[in-house]
């Protein structure tokens, strides 16, 4: 097993140095091995950046910016800045008083932003620790392409390519008591059925399990990654004697390690904007049980305090670019695995 | 022989920003373009726009709409025209006051829209609503055919008209008098204690008594338990907009017996879904034996393709229960939906203003019931061959609403916009014992005035 584990070690080395010598113009001291690369450089050994573009190419290439620039600058930050200005007033349409941070302080104190702030982690925390590693887990074994893997992964991926509000409506039907299957089901096994979605202790898990078993698009990325991992690999961990657990569990997953992290990334911003199956199925309640922050910003919204749901809004993109920027470094997403 | 040269690097590359740049203003245009809606058109022709006229298989009020607006494009031809926008938010629901407060804020609003009475407050305040009050000035018959009621829902405090209202409905219960007679119950309750009675031999029987789902119907019975008490009527005209619910005895004794019931096993199992559908499959399929609800359940549920053999012929429409035997009482919604308009220039507020003439006249209104089995905002008194083709069931009930000793609101019409979000959120936690009567009732009140309730 060892010598499978050098084998991957020497792969990676042997391969590093030649994505290092694309870079034309390495600086010497890096060349040489004697300190810590100059920002340029890192940026692109990891791909970022490339030559400097000749001299009579770099107008063509800053007006070819311009649409870009100008689709983001109208679509992305335009609509950012307004977002922050009116959360910091008392907006419903209808005139505009600047408040500071009140709207802030307020949602801070207010019992119902935290509990839907706790509901959301919960949510989040399902995806992240049952539907990634499930996906993963699945995607695995599918890239095993044994007989039937074709059809599998169809199953598995058509329940992705359905829309939320259209789970809200099946799921609706599934969970109700009056002729509900799910009730039906455990009926079978002399188990009283509940009344899923109004009760406080079983409406978030219900809401949970409308989407932690869709698992699609994780499988599918995943296959990618596998189909990508050289057979050498496993070859040389074969001989070595590792059995499939091992051959997947010490060569396979460390090098899913970039995947994984998107799918986590992914599945965590999924989560921290998840409303149209949670409106539709309960509106939030019973009693908040299942309100989101995005539903939270939506009663404002509905009750027309714009302001103050633009302040929920400016959290929930605050703890988005903090989730992109925390979990890029823990997976350290985009640095090269082989 | 010539040789084509290609062009060089440099301006091959200008050559490609300057398309790119070219198609993305093209794009960013597009966006901003128009919807078709405003001036446009022939010359001379006003063109309206209207956000409560599109086709709609589910709802017979927009279709209705719809319907008159393309028989008053031919009867106007060249003179005024509607073009439709198609809304998603037609019917109400707290999605559709943002919608429309977007369009206003963009100055954009349609010039005729479907409101309630918070979205009309709202848009009145934000200055964008034309206030028809001018055109009923100019013609007194045209505000003299509506009923009082009716307009009394869509004016401001000063006189202004905010909208040109739509229906006045009694609200009753339905009942199935095939489950009635199975479960040994001969007439319909006229207290609430009969009603209860009747609701043990019914759950008795293996149905349950009357269909809920959290939201609209079990406010209706909210209603009715509230308004056939002293001081319940003034409640649900203006007490629910001050959000202090906890304190009135009225409203506690009826939280707390409409609770009582779903303990007791006399709703539905899916009673706390806050989707109407459950309440209504549950009374066409015979699993419920009562529902409250309007006349135009009729044409949609008990007349509609698919329901069982019978529910019609079966099903009576009744007053409310009262706390005595002569204390019934009966839902009037009048006034809540109406037809608002953001019309800008005179020429389209004209046009407007005909439109809703036509669509108000009498002969328009006596289709109109027949189309929705809603009863008219006008003051209709229908010839006998008419009234052999109005529907029994709503007739009846109309007739009899005029002698109920208790009359009074649908919730909607005055509570305040919060109200709805904040009722569907609590409910379910109150009737499965999360919250104590006083919890409830205090955060009701408190949520609905919240901006997150």
């Amino acid at each position: 097993m060892e010598r499978a584990l050098s084998a991957t070690t020497a792969t990676r080395e042997t391969t590093a140095p030649a994505a290092l010598d694309l870079a034309p113009a390495a600086p010497a001291r890096a060349r040489r091995g004697t300190g810590r690369l100059p920002r340029r450089a890192r940026m692109r050994d990891a791909g970022a950046a490339g030559p400097r573009p000749p001299k009579g190419m770099r107008g063509a290439i800053a007006l070819s910016l311009v649409p870009g620039v100008a689709l983001f600058v109208t679509f992305f930050l335009v609509p950012l800045g307004m977002l922050v200005v009116t959360s910091l007033a008392d907006w419903g349409g209808i005139g505009f008083e600047y408040l500071g941070l009140d709207n802030y302080s307020a949602l801070l104190s207010d019992d119902t932003f935290w509990k839907a702030a706790k509901n959301t982690l919960l949510y989040c925390a399902a995806g992240v620790f049952i539907q990634v590693p499930l996906g993963v887990i699945v995607g695995i074994m599918l890239a095993q392409r044994r007989p039937g893997w074709r059809l599998f992964r169809t199953i598995v991926f058509i329940p992705y390519v359905i829309s939320g509000a259209a789970y809200a409506l099946i799921f609706g039907l599934l969970y109700n008591p009056r002729y509900g299957l799910l009730n039906d089901a455990i009926g079978l096994f002399s188990v009283e059925g509940r009344d899923w979605l109004s009760s406080s202790s079983t409406a978030l898990p219900a809401i949970a399990g409308t989407f932690v078993f869709i698992i699609g698009f994780h499988v599918v990325l995943v296959m990618a990654e596998v189909a990508a991992i050289p057979r050498e690999l496993y070859e040389a961990a074969r001989l070595d004697g590792a059995t499939e657990w091992q051959r997947h569990r010490y060569v396979t997953l460390p090098l899913l390690r970039n995947v994984i992290g998107t799918l986590v990334l992914i599945t965590l911003l999924f989560c921290l904007a998840l409303f149209d199956v949670v409106f539709i199925m309960t509106k939030g309640g019973p009693a908040d049980a299942t309100a989101t922050l995005t539903v939270y910003a939506f009663r404002a919204y509905a009750n027309g305090a714009w302001g103050y749901a633009n302040a929920v809004g400016v959290v929930i993109v605050a703890i988005g670019l903090l989730l992109i920027v925390g979990i890029r470094r823990l997976f350290r997403i985009g640095e090269r695995t082989l | 022989m010539l040789r084509r040269t290609r062009p060089p690097r440099s301006a091959r590359a200008w050559c490609r920003a300057l398309c790119a740049t070219a198609i993305a203003m093209l794009a960013l245009a597009g966006c901003g373009g128009s919807d078709g809606g405003g001036d446009g058109g022939d010359k001379g022709e006003v063109v309206i726009t209207c956000a409560f006229c599109q086709p709609s298989p589910t709802d017979p009020f927009v279709q209705f709409t719809y319907d008159a607006a393309q028989e008053f494009n031919k009867k106007f031809k060249g003179r005024y025209r509607i073009e439709t926008i198609k809304n998603q938010y037609v019917s109400t629901g707290p999605e559709r006051l943002a919608y429309y407060k977007r369009l206003a804020l963009a100055d954009d609003l349609p010039d005729i829209i479907g409101a309630n009475g918070t979205e009309r407050a709202t848009l009145a305040r934000m200055g964008k609503l034309f206030d028809y009050s001018k055109a009923f000035d100019e013609d007194p018959a045209w505000r003299d055919s509506f009923h009082e009621s009716a307009l009394d829902g869509v004016s401001g405090d000063d006189g202004q008209v905010w909208g040109i209202p739509q229906q006045r409905d009694v609200i009753g219960i339905y009942y199935n008098k095939r489950l009635f007679r199975a479960a040994g119950v001969a007439e319909f309750p006229h207290t609430w204690d009969e009603f209860e009675a009747a609701c043990e031999k019914i759950k008795a029987s293996g149905k349950a008594c009357i269909a809920f789902e959290g939201d609209w119907t079990t406010l209706l019975m909210w209603a009715n338990l509230i308004g056939t008490q002293e001081g319940g009527a003034e409640f649900l005209d203006s007490g629910l907009s001050t959000g202090e619910y906890a304190g009135n005895p009225a409203v506690v004794s009826a939280t707390e017996r409409l609770k009582a019931w779903h303990e007791a096993g006399y709703a539905n199992k899916d009673a706390l879904t806050g989707r109407y559908e459950d309440a209504a499959a549950a009374y066409v399929n015979g699993d419920a034996a009562m529902v409250a609800n309007g006349p135009w359940m009729v044409p949609l549920s008990f007349k509609a393709k698919g329901v069982p053999k019978g529910l019609y012929e079966d099903t009576g429409y009744e007053l409310s229960p009262g706390f005595t035997a002569d204390g019934r009482g009966i839902v009037v919604s009048a006034g809540g939906s109406g037809y608002s308009s953001g019309a800008k220039t005179e020429e389209e507020q004209e046009a407007v203003v005909e439109f809703l003439k036509f669509l108000t006249s009498r002969d328009k209104y006596v289709a109109f019931t027949f189309a929705t089995g809603s009863y008219p905002s006008i003051k209709v008194t229908f010839t006998d061959a008419e009234a052999k083709k109005l529907e029994p069931l709503a007739l009846g009930l109309s007739r009899a609403a005029d002698t109920v000793p208790f009359e009074y609101k649908e919730v909607h019409l005055s509570a305040p916009g919060g109200f709805q979000l904040a009722w569907t959120n609590l409910w379910p936690a109150y009737v499965k014992g999360d919250l104590s009567t006083d919890e409830f009732l205090e955060r009701l009140g408190t949520d609905t005035l919240s901006p997150t309730g």
